[in-house]
């Protein structure tokens, strides 16, 4: 059997066992890597060199009985917007041109601390802005259940590296979804947790009060390891907080006890919505799924639902705008070769160095923010902002969790909507709403096996992370 | 917005575009803003703003050098796109 089939839990059980060395795991994931990844493009950089010198090393603290850390020995990869050191840190973006980054993002250093084996880092649409992976300056990244489709974005190449089996777990950012999007095109697990579990430290940032790290899994037990892992204070960001995550060490069975004494919430305003029929079919069953094991359902009200994806456009684009405000040419990255003056240095390398979607979003953030513009937009999304928080603070006194599917669209061709916006910024119209309020989401796939689906979101309130996974592992094996 | 006020926006954030992108990003612009508007709505409405999603409080430290908190120059240098003694190099910028 090849050692890369195996689930991120079921590999540190072999090595404890001894079944087989640190090195061969991630020399399997590598030789995966080099031929699935011709076709996937999962991957910006690869850092193979040191990935099998740590193994080397791993493998004797193996045979030591010595093996630390929670991820111990597993072949990782981190989305390329979180910095490691010493590697190139692109943003999917030509404006960093070889920048490399001088020092490790916190949870980069985690993963290192609990001795994860850090393959390389992942594609992803240019400065997170996307939902197809299609706006990398490193060509778009295919759906390895279907390489004609998008693999989700922002963390395509996060999803579609695990998917593709050529890392066992990897970490993404999801600002607006986008972590849980392409969890579920992908079918594979992505959970959001609670907005400050994982510290942003190092983190290039799209949008400071939206973006969270976030990780991917094959499965929920695998998702809960690596979270475990990365989750916990850091006083290098200040909006980080101490909410541990729990490694899910329990059987399944405990799991489904925990179902039965549950209530989950069914958004009205999503029922009548209009979405694939895949989509709709998938949300139905996967109701009945958990009504028959014996959880009880209550229809609820989200009024403020229809502000959501204008809320998350406005906040995101301008804080968005003015984060992108730093790359200027002067410090790093490139530099635009002909230019007079000072300001024609900027608008050059700017106007080369960033993609299209990039400078639309800049240009709508700076509008939002300008005087000339109706900054009014700005504080009445924030008003918006409070409602929708205000609802679901509500929903949250009357039921456990909500439930929704993760996307009204199934995975599409590769190009067929990168043209129309509007479409795209819908796709993101279950998921946002999370991030506008700071809840912790997860996304699982409706079918078992490696095939394509719809995924389902269980939303928890803040700091319901450990009890959403709870709930989660239940429905996953549901569905199996 | 017509095309003259989004090249005025460029300008402001330092970004040009060619008169090709100019068209399509207009009728892409309008149809954003015509999408995101919906929350002018509430201009009149007395409602709290969210900020943050959790209560923060300011943290502070100690007031202590940060030892291992601080990057070398020729660390910082090695990023540059041009440097010269340790200072990023650009054109003169005062004539």
């Amino acid at each position: 059997m090849d050692l890369f089939n195996l689930k991120a839990h079921e590999m540190l059980k072999h090595l404890k066992n001894k079944d087989f060395k640190v090195s061969e795991l991630v020399s399997s994931h590598i030789e995966r890597t080099k031929s699935a990844d011709k076709k996937i493009n999962a991957f910006i950089s690869l850092d193979f060199e040191n990935a099998i010198k740590l193994a080397e090393e791993l493998d004797i603290k193996q045979a030591k009985n010595e093996m630390y850390g929670a991820l111990f020995g597993l072949p990782i990869g981190l989305k390329d917007n979180i910095s490691q050191k010493d590697i190139k840190l692109s943003c999917a973006s030509h404006i960093l041109g070889e920048y490399k980054a001088l020092f490790d993002a916190h949870l980069s250093k985690l993963c290192k601390k609990n001795n994860a084996v850090i393959l390389g880092k992942l594609n992803m649409d240019e400065f997170a802005m996307g939902g197809s992976n299609e706006t990398s300056y490193y060509g778009a990244v295919k759906n390895p259940l279907d390489e004609t489709l998008v693999p989700g974005g922002s963390s395509g190449g996060s999803a579609a590296a695990v998917a593709a089996k050529e890392v066992a777990l990897s970490v993404g950012t999801d600002t607006g979804g986008s972590v849980r999007q392409p969890a579920s095109y992908c079918s594979i697990v992505g959970i959001k947790p609670t907005y400050g579990t994982v510290s942003r430290n190092g983190i290039v940032s799209l949008s400071n009060t939206l973006d969270q790290a976030a990780p991917f899994g094959r499965d929920v037990k695998d998702a809960s390891l690596i979270l475990s892992a990365i989750s916990g204070y850091d006083s290098s960001d200040a909006t980080s907080l101490d909410n541990p995550i729990h490694y899910i060490d329990y059987d399944r069975q405990k799991a489904y006890d925990y179902l039965k004494g549950i209530k989950i919430g069914i958004p009205k305003e999503i029922l009548n919505d209009s979405m694939d029929e895949e989509c709709r079919n998938s949300y139905i069953k996967s109701i009945d799924l958990i009504k028959n094991a014996g959880a009880k359902f209550e229809e609820i009200e989200l009024k403020s639902l229809k502000y959501a994806v204008a809320v998350y456009y406005i906040i995101m684009n301008s804080e968005a705008g003015s984060n992108l405000s730093r790359f200027d040419g002067i410090r790093y990255g490139i530099r635009a070769k002909d230019y007079e003056n000072i300001e024609e240095l900027y608008i050059k390398t700017r106007s080369e160095g960033f993609g299209s979607e990039v400078k639309r979003r800049i240009l709508l953030g700076t509008y939002i923010l300008s005087s000339k513009g109706q900054n009014k937009l700005f504080e009445n999304a924030l008003k918006a902002r409070t409602l929708i928080i205000k609802d679901f603070k509500e929903s949250f006194s009357k039921v456990d969790f909500i439930m929704t599917p993760t996307s009204p669209m199934m995975p599409f061709k590769i190009g067929s909507n990168v043209k129309d916006p509007i479409k795209m910024y819908n796709a993101d119209k279950y998921t946002v709403p999370v991030n506008i309020c700071g809840n912790c989401a997860v996304s699982v796939p409706s079918k078992s096996g490696n095939e394509l689906s719809a995924g389902v979101q269980f939303i928890g309130d803040k700091f319901k992370d450990n009890d959403l996974l709870k709930l989660a592992y239940a429905f996953e094996g549901l569905v199996e | 917005m017509d095309k003259e006020k989004i090249k005025d926006l460029c300008y402001i954030a330092r970004l040009n575009i060619s008169d090709e992108e100019l068209s399509e990003f207009t009728v892409k612009f309008n149809n954003i803003l015509e999408m995101i508007e919906i929350v002018n709505e509430l201009e009149d409405k007395d409602i709290e703003k969210t900020y943050q999603v959790h209560d923060y409080k300011t943290v502070l430290r100690d007031d202590e050098e940060c030892k291992d908190n601080y990057l070398k120059i020729d660390e910082v240098m090695a990023n540059s796109p041009e440097s010269k003694y340790g200072y990023f190099k650009i054109k003169r910028v005062v004539e």
